[in-house]
């Protein structure tokens, strides 16, 4: 199917879905009358209901007379001002291939704002300072409920498949990303500009299905030779609420050209599940997370087709401290090139705006790495999904 | 590539019918609440009465300042008719969830939005310059305002309010179950105030402090705190000190919660010569406190017996 074409199913579906949204917006039925067996009770109790009127008149004034801090705040006008957030991560590192080449450094700052735009929409931008450059990391506006039950996100963001991809650095679980992730998305992420719509239904047992058209930034198989094609990806994802958490799985697909000619693609396919129960509070956290992907190109350009795997535990074992391990591997050509590695982590987090977390790797049995980590959070951050 | 189109392309298909079916399953439907904590969820099914179905997000025994954002929180809120959460930074994770919600009239400026604790008086309020220096604080004030009476009638009234805003054909049902709350409210804490004037001398060491509002209503006096500042994990010396206060102004009573790991509380507890107490600050968070009348009832009687059984 040409580009031309996929644009008009794009347009096409779009205003299908435009038209749709308007019987959403319409108001609820009026309820149903008062039952009769309800109106004795009623007349017992309007003259207690007089009595307490007054006294709840009373309470407001009061209320009224001093004004909570939010409401000080409001009449400032800083209320209006986007939330801002600084993390600062910076990573020390111990190679077993030379240790006396320790690498010290600011691993990555991230400066985030957002805030609500108008009723209808809010934006998100973070800027990250890597390597001594400045990089906008995600610029987009989610507007969600434009295409009601359906929420459009615009703009650049980290596109959202998977569990690992669509985290913010500081977020990951360990230090570093998984093989897979890297050989098949990006290293540190696969990041696109476009658009994504979402929906998520259900209950304790809740299904969310995204889909989106994007044109890959950087660092990924899909962005080779400075392509600018469109890169496709949908996310099927069902969740079953367990207590204060739950499981997930998911299932992702994305598929892009890669060559400038666009007439050789490749098509990244992945499983995901996620396992988490317990909480910070009662210090009984524990998080089992796992990726499968699968990637396949066409023609001469096998030596990306792969994949790979990771398996990650983590367990709070105290109030301040988390123990966390993952093993995983990456084939490229289906074996011709496989990396293993593992990896054993412990994080001490003092405060939810300061952690420390200390890493050993090993790759393929015989070099290790040792890295020393540290975050510092500034201000409100979004809280980031399950 | 065709087959990742048609995948697509069917996906679109299902979403697109998606809104057709639930809207053919609103009509005659109850009024959807859904709060953030049981106690909101009880006083809005206790002021909504068989006209509303209710369902709180956190769970009674989950810490409401860090709760999950879990898909099926948003599945959720994006059914409801009426969402009602205390606000004042008790529940930062919300924010994630209004930001995708796709229910417009769920959403901050909605007709069915409501910030419960607004009105509040709020205790603890930091003066001068607020910063983490003071660990997790709340700007406006302790947000953990429900369990004081005069603010859970407020709480309670402008959750009548935004029912009748979003049925307002149940108006007299409201307010007339709403009094009714209200009255139960204030004999449940005059009750409460009896029985604790069976206790002569009632102090006690908080673990967090989300009881304060309690303790101020029925007259108790906070002596100390596990945590040093809040959110912030106590050190060896701060629990020395903790300790050694207990024993030389014998105080009785060490006060935790479910949310909360008791190790730490129940280690100073027992070697400071004090009694472990644990409350519950949600609806349900305890055996036999279904309702907020139950819980400030079983909150007492679980102090008086501690602090009765330590003389």
């Amino acid at each position: 199917m040409s580009l031309s074409h996929r644009g008009r199913l794009l347009a096409g579906s779009l205003a299908f879905l435009l038209a749709l949204s308007g019987g959403v917006f319409a108001d609820s039925e009026p309820a149903a009358e008062i039952p009769e067996t309800l109106e004795a009770r009623i007349d017992a109790l309007e003259a207690e209901l007089h009595r307490l009127r007054a006294e709840l008149a009373e309470l407001r004034a009061e209320g009224e007379a001093t004004p909570s801090a939010p409401a000080a705040r409001a009449a400032s006008g800083s209320v209006f001002n986007p939330d801002l957030s600084i993390n600062a991560l910076t990573t020390l590192t111990f190679d077993s291939r030379d240790l006396s080449d320790a690498r010290f450094g600011v691993d990555e700052i991230e400066v985030a704002l957002s805030g609500v735009v108008d009723p209808f929409a809010s934006y998100f931008a973070s800027l990250v300072f890597r390597d001594d450059e400045v990089e906008i990391e995600e610029a987009y506006a989610t507007l969600p409920h434009l295409i009601s039950p359906l929420s459009l996100t615009l703009g650049r963001r980290l596109v959202p498949v998977g569990l690992w991809n669509p985290l913010h650095k500081h977020a990951w679980p360990l230090n570093n990303e998984p093989l897979v992730v890297q050989s098949f998305l990006g290293a540190p992420h696969l990041l696109g500009t476009g658009a994504t719509f979402e929906g998520t239904w259900g209950a304790d047992t809740a299904f969310t299905l995204l889909g989106g058209v994007a044109t890959a930034v950087e660092s990924s198989q899909f962005t080779e030779d400075g392509l600018e094609h469109p890169l496709w990806y949908a996310r099927m994802q069902g969740f079953r609420e367990q207590g204060t958490g739950g499981l997930q799985v998911g299932l992702n697909v994305l598929h892009g050209p890669v060559n400038p000619e666009a007439t050789l693609g490749a098509t990244t396919w992945g499983l995901d599940a996620k396992w988490r129960t317990g909480s910070a509070a009662q210090q009984n956290r524990t998080l089992l997370q796992a990726e499968y992907w699968r990637n396949e190109r066409d023609g001469l350009l096998s030596n990306f087709s792969g994949q790979g795997a990771y398996l990650l535990a983590e367990r709070q074992v105290a109030r301040e401290w988390t123990l966390g391990g993952r093993i995983e591997f990456a084939d490229d050509s289906f074996g011709a090139e496989r990396t293993d590695r593992w990896s054993l982590a412990a994080t001490w987090q003092p405060s939810e705006f300061q952690r420390w977390r200390l890493q050993l790797d090993q790759i393929d049995g015989r070099d290790e790495q040792v890295t020393l980590q540290s975050l510092f959070t500034l201000g409100p951050h979004p809280a980031h999904p399950f | 590539m065709s087959r990742l189109l048609s995948m697509f392309t069917q996906s679109l298909l299902v979403l697109l019918l998606l809104p057709v079916l639930a809207g053919s399953a609103q009509a005659d439907s109850p009024v959807r609440v859904i709060t953030t904590t049981t106690d909101l969820a009880y006083f809005a099914q206790s002021i909504g009465g068989e006209r509303v179905t209710v369902e709180a997000l956190a769970r009674p025994t989950e810490d409401v300042h860090h709760v999950q954002v879990k898909p099926s929180l948003l599945a959720k809120l994006n059914r409801a008719d009426l969402f009602i959460r205390i606000g004042l930074d008790l529940e930062p994770w919300v924010d994630a969830l209004l930001l995708r919600v796709t229910r417009s009239s769920v959403r901050p400026g909605g007709v069915g939005y409501l910030v419960a604790g607004t009105g509040c008086h709020l205790l603890d309020a930091p003066t001068g310059r607020v910063d983490r220096s003071r660990g997790d604080v709340h700007p406006a004030g302790n947000p953990h305002c429900w369990l004081d009476p005069h603010n859970a009638a407020k709480i309670a009234q402008a959750a009548c309010d935004a029912l009748i805003r979003v049925d307002p054909a149940g108006r007299a049902l409201y307010e007339a179950n709403c009094a009714a709350l209200i009255v139960r409210m204030k004999s449940a804490m005059a009750e409460a105030r009896a029985l604790l004037k069976q206790v002569p001398d009632a102090r006690v060491i908080q673990h967090h402090a989300s009881f304060v509002y309690l303790f101020k209503a029925l007259g108790l006096q906070v002596a100390g705190t596990i945590e040093p500042q809040p959110g912030i994990a106590p050190g060896a010396g701060h629990l020395a000190r903790l300790r050694e206060q207990i024993a030389t102004e014998q105080i009785r009573a060490v006060v935790t919660e479910p949310s909360l790991n008791q190790r730490t509380a129940r280690s100073v507890a027992e070697q400071g010569g004090a009694l472990l107490v644990t409350l519950g600050q949600h609806v349900d968070s305890l055996p036999g406190t279904g309702s907020w009348e139950a819980l400030i009832l079983e909150n007492t009687r679980r102090l008086v017996t501690a602090l009765k059984g330590a003389e």
